[in-house]
């Protein structure tokens, strides 16, 4: 005579084996609820982290860094970048300064807003330009005979004097952090004569 | 009457019906693609076919000595690959006389500076500098495509720099040779002076010097004049002693310096005789005041300078200032010629409301500060509205850029680029207060498809508080078609599969009354694999 628990073997092995495969599936698909599982795999992904955007440095133009006879054998400059940000749908901000001084704060003499592209490429289709031209009836730092310096800063975030700004961060936990954003930076020289172009 | 014509017809009655009845002055020839032919877009010129008349340049990687190339795109395709020559080559020999039959290598550093612009599309500036040491006379410079005026210089100011007499033409993967003969030291022209002032003595400011010949075109390098004596020493090639006069300005270095520009006349052969006089041109005057708009508020960040004749015969434009948050400046600069007036120019910056005004003024002598209150006038305000390609609904998050392309009769050219601070909102309406000139408008949609550009003329304000509005005619971005490709350089010293992180754009190449013009449709960048993406107007 056989035992109970001989006899539930016997059935349960007796049954086609598409039951056992139903069977199967019903303890897969329970095992969500009944077993407990590694807090890991149930979290949401992590948020992801902000990274820098890139002045793709082989495309900024002038190509050459000292430029020479502003004001007197050309009359307009322009200059300008090409920028990529990996993140995709950031708005960057791209400031033109002109002859920056650290102990006399004041703002960008250019600002410009790059917009996420429509095909969610890194590099961006518009570019940051600067153009100078003598003569003008624009306030130019540049068109002012002498040395100068051209700065040109790319952030992800706009600017705060010359900082990236930060913004807050809320974490699943409730956490608040700061994003301090970042910001990439190319500059040029120039040398701007009085002459032909007045 | 068949049932399609009928609806046709009631359709067409009830879009003229509710048209608003925009002036169709706005735009040249068109407004719309609707009213071009079946396989035609509206461009800023008038209606065109958007597959031909392309022309792309492709700037693979300027740092790495692959400069600008341009070719003409016959029949474009979705897929258009872009195979690229090798890169163009500027080259030749730098030689110097020796004697009147034989020269020597010159093996010291140059500067050659190219000026020009691209041979396929008009507009489009070139410029190249480099500072290079000639092997034994010999140089190389990987340059872009382009018609150019080639510049030599040297470090050394006792020689005079070399410009080419006629344009060098550059095309993609070729090689030009240009070759430069600088004049032996004891066939220079010399020409040796003072500057001084009305009192006949050095004036102890720091001024520069340079011969120029009637176009304007150098003929010496710019030199320093001596503060403490006044002297000068400029050196002309001998070919200036063909010339009947040579011109020779004298600037200040600085817009600080208070001292015109003036130039004189000078016989090579003769040289200078006499003293340089900068004439009597007074002495410095302060020049406050305030710029308010049209209701006596006042414009903080306003441009404001003077410029005109001075005692003595000289130019002077002073140094640029900007109005603080209340709208006064202060302005040091020369009285004016006591027989003719100096124009203010007071410009508020893009977005304000107050326009460009231009007030002539009289500077007295004496050192006394002088006061000047200047109201400016109210920029007209540009208005319009940007539909969808189905022309049913509005295209909100247009960016707005305008463009000044010429001046308006009696005013002078406006600020270069102004961008409107705001997108189109979600009607599809913008709104940029502009000054009097002609202007192409460009506007950017960032949802994949194609920039539309549109010129406009706009008139002064109507001399109201208000300023006036000009209402455009509302019309449609175009559609686009998505061009795409690989870029690759297949030369004969080059080859490089793909090109990648190169500059691509496209151009449309027409003749505007004779002249020909060109108009950006898109630009784009390869990736990594040279691979880009873009996308045009289509119908």
């Amino acid at each position: 005579m056989k035992s109970p628990l001989r006899r539930l073997a016997s059935s349960l092995l007796g049954l086609p084996s598409i039951l056992w495969l139903g069977l199967g599936v019903a303890v897969w698909t329970s095992g969500g609820c009944l077993l407990p599982q590694e807090e890991i795999f149930l979290n949401e992904f992590p948020q992801p982290r902000n990274r820098p955007p890139r002045i793709v440095e082989q495309q900024v133009d002038p190509s050459h860094r000292i430029i020479r006879g502003y004001g007197s054998d050309v009359c307009e400059l322009q200059f300008s970048v090409i920028v990529e940000d990996p993140d995709v749908s950031d708005t960057l901000y791209v400031s033109w300064f002109v002859d920056h001084d650290p102990s006399q704060q004041r703002g960008a003499d250019h600002v410009e807003r790059i917009q996420p592209n429509s095909n969610a490429k890194a590099a961006r289709d518009q570019r940051g330009t600067f153009k100078p031209k003598i003569p003008s009836i624009d306030f130019s730092r540049l068109n002012v005979p002498g040395d100068h310096v051209i700065e040109v800063i790319v952030s992800d975030t706009p600017l705060v004097g010359r900082e990236p700004e930060k913004t807050p961060v809320l974490l699943e936990n409730g956490t608040e952090l700061y994003d301090s954003g970042y910001s990439a930076t190319y500059a040029w020289f120039v040398r701007t004569a009085t002459g032909g172009c007045q | 009457m068949s049932r399609p014509l009928a609806t046709g017809v009631l359709l067409a009655v009830l879009v003229t019906g509710c048209s608003p009845g925009y002036p169709d002055s706005d735009f040249i020839s068109c407004h719309s693609d609707r009213q071009c032919g079946a396989e035609q877009v509206c461009f800023p010129e008038g209606c065109g076919d958007p597959g031909q008349n392309i022309v792309v340049e492709v700037v693979p990687n300027p740092k790495g000595g692959l400069h600008a190339q341009d070719f003409r795109v016959e029949a474009l395709r979705s897929e258009q690959n872009l195979e690229l020559f090798d890169q163009a080559l500027l080259q030749g020999q730098v030689r110097v006389e020796a004697t009147s039959s034989s020269s020597i290598p010159y093996t010291t550093p140059i500067t050659l500076r190219l000026t020009g612009e691209s041979l396929l599309i008009p507009g489009v500036l070139r410029r190249h500098e480099s500072t290079l040491t000639p092997e034994n006379g010999g140089y190389m410079l990987p340059v872009g495509a382009g018609n150019y005026t080639v510049t030599l210089l040297t470090p050394n100011t006792e020689l005079p720099p070399i410009s080419t007499t006629r344009d060098v033409q550059v095309h993609p993967g070729r090689s030009v040779t240009q070759d430069f003969l600088l004049p032996a030291l004891s066939a220079l022209v010399r020409l040796s002076g003072k500057v001084v002032g009305s009192n006949g003595l050095p004036l102890d400011v720091e001024l520069e010097a340079q011969a120029l010949d009637e176009n304007q075109r150098p003929l010496s390098q710019r030199v320093a004049v001596t503060r403490a004596t006044g002297e000068l020493s400029l050196v002309l090639p001998p070919s200036a002693l063909l010339l009947p006069n040579v011109l020779l300005q004298v600037v200040p270095t600085s817009a600080d310096t208070l001292v015109p520009k003036q130039t004189f006349i000078v016989n090579p052969r003769q040289g200078i005789q006499g003293p340089l006089s900068m004439g009597d041109f007074g002495t410095a005057v302060t020049v406050r005041g305030k710029v308010t708009d049209q209701n006596g508020q006042p414009v903080p960040q306003a441009t404001v300078y003077l410029q005109g004749k001075v005692g003595g015969g000289g130019q002077y434009s002073s140094r640029k200032v900007l109005t603080d948050a209340t709208g006064t400046f202060e302005l040091p600069t020369l009285p004016s010629a006591p027989d003719a007036q100096m124009t203010l120019f007071a410009a508020p910056p893009p977005g304000s409301a107050a326009g460009l005004t231009l007030k002539p003024v009289t500077v007295p002598r004496g050192g006394t500060p002088v006061a000047q209150e200047v109201k400016c006038g109210t920029r007209m305000k540009v208005r319009g509205q940007l539909l969808l390609p189905s022309e049913s609904q509005p295209a909100p998050g247009v960016r707005v850029v305008v463009e000044s392309v010429g001046e308006h009769p009696g005013w002078p050219r406006p600020a270069f680029t102004v961008e409107a601070p705001r997108t189109t909102d979600d009607q599809g309406q913008f709104e940029i207060a502009l000054d009097p000139g002609q202007y192409r408008f460009d506007f950017i949609p960032t949802d994949g498809l194609p920039r539309v550009s549109r010129f406009v003329t706009v008139p002064p304000g109507d001399g109201t508080p208000m300023g006036g509005v000009q209402q455009l005619t509302p019309f449609p971005l175009s559609k686009g078609r998505r061009v795409s490709g690989l870029v690759s350089i297949s030369g004969q010293r080059m080859m490089q599969p793909a090109a990648p992180y190169a500059s691509v754009r496209f151009f449309r190449v027409v003749n505007v009354e004779g002249r020909p013009w060109s108009l950006l449709l898109a630009q784009t960048l390869t990736d990594q694999n040279g691979t880009y993406s873009t996308s045009l107007p289509t119908r």
